[in-house]
């Protein structure tokens, strides 16, 4: 479910197909997102999912991400 | 009513493409990325013998430029907004009023980093209501060169230097449909400061995670709860240029057309204080604005403080 939501968003705010994003995709490296992108998707998981995302987390991956959100929820 | 008459801006001559920039000062960083990440390309930078009173006087030399000669002794009120002052006193505006030779004025500086213009104009148009004669000058003006680490490559490619400035006619009300919200909290984290750095230079240094959630959260719900409140339509929106991407979250979010968002980042650069009045100069000489009372314009300063502050006016 998380992921799923993530995943949504993740396409929204860059404007690319789901099938390119997987749990081990990179921020970086697959997607060529860069740190305003990063922040703008954090904003939008905080407002969607009513949560706060530590600034300091080391968010890689989208699978850094869920299991980030996975754990706030627990 | 008081009337906005006339607009002037300055850019130092020394013009710094990206490339440019990082070949001077050997910043590790590139143009993709910098133009990437903030839409900037080129910025200029004034020389060490060039101070914020020069620029700032400059762009007042600009405006007075385009009026009558005599409304320059008829100036009553100098506003300088800076954060870049190269010394406490005499302030930037009483070295303006010296440079000029205006005789019968005082004047200020006011020290509100990006947000620096919405609050010297909002206090020259607060005075403008209790004066019939007369006219304010209030500039914006900065040398953000002088403050920049250039061994910190997420500070040092964004800001440029320069002046904008624009002129009141007092007439004893204020300025035509004029509104206005200016807030202030507390930068729990120094998001956004100037400190003494090792080299004992004042410099500037910014938390840009932390600058994004004030811009995204705070500035645009401001920006879009005054908007709903006060403005019915307006013909552009003249916003601090911080950073394009920024630019176009503001304008997403609050479903406002690009032509309406004007920006000149790419050519000047964040000029701080300066960036409102200079963009402002800009559309005004393109005729974009025509100075006529026929357009609603609102402005959006925001940054240091933590401060921003909304205006609208009809120009």
């Amino acid at each position: 479910m998380v992921f799923e939501k993530v995943k949504e968003i993740i396409v929204d705010q860059l404007g690319i197909e789901e099938s390119e994003v997987a749990l081990a995709t990179d921020f970086e490296n697959d997607l060529k997102a860069d740190s305003l992108d990063v922040f703008q998707i954090i904003s939008e998981i905080e407002d969607e999912l009513d949560i706060t995302i530590d600034t300091d987390q080391n968010l890689k991956t989208v699978e850094d991400l869920v299991n980030y959100i996975e754990s706030l929820e627990a | 009513m008081s009337k906005l008459i006339a607009t002037g801006s300055y850019l130092p001559e020394q013009l710094l493409t990206n490339d440019q920039l990082i070949e001077k000062f050997q910043i590790d960083s590139s143009h993709e990325w910098i133009e990437q990440r903030s839409g900037i390309t080129q910025r200029h930078f004034a020389y060490d013998d060039e101070t914020t009173a020069d620029i700032a006087t400059k762009a007042a030399k600009n405006l007075l430029s385009k009026v009558d000669l005599e409304i320059v002794q008829e100036i009553k009120l100098i506003i300088v907004a800076t954060m870049s002052a190269n010394g406490p006193t005499p302030s930037v505006a009483n070295q303006v009023q010296a440079a000029l030779g205006i005789k019968d004025a005082w004047g200020f500086d006011v020290s509100g980093a990006c947000s620096g213009f919405v609050m010297a104009l909002d206090i020259a148009e607060q005075m403008s209501r209790s004066k019939t004669d007369g006219y304010s000058l209030v500039i914006g003006a900065e040398k953000m060169s002088q403050i920049l680490d250039f061994s910190d490559r997420s500070t040092s490619v964004l800001f440029g230097d320069g002046a904008g400035a624009v002129l009141i006619k007092h007439d004893g009300q204020g300025l035509p449909d004029y509104q206005s919200e200016l807030h202030a909290m507390e930068d729990e984290k120094l998001s956004i400061a100037v400190n003494l750095n090792a080299d004992g230079r004042n410099v500037m240094r910014m938390l840009g995670r932390d600058v994004f959630n004030f811009v995204n959260r705070t500035v645009v719900k401001s920006l879009e709860n005054f908007i709903s409140e006060n403005v019915e339509d307006f013909d552009y929106l003249v916003s601090h240029q911080a950073n394009q991407r920024l630019l176009d979250i503001i304008a997403k979010k609050l479903n406002i057309s690009e032509d309406k968002i004007p920006s000149n980042i790419a050519q000047v650069a964040n000029l701080s204080a300066a960036s409102i009045p200079v963009l402002l100069d800009n559309l005004v000489e393109s005729n974009k604005i025509r100075l006529n009372g026929s357009q609603k314009i609102v402005m959006c300063g925001f940054g240091g403080g933590l401060a921003w502050g909304n205006i609208s006016v009809t120009l």
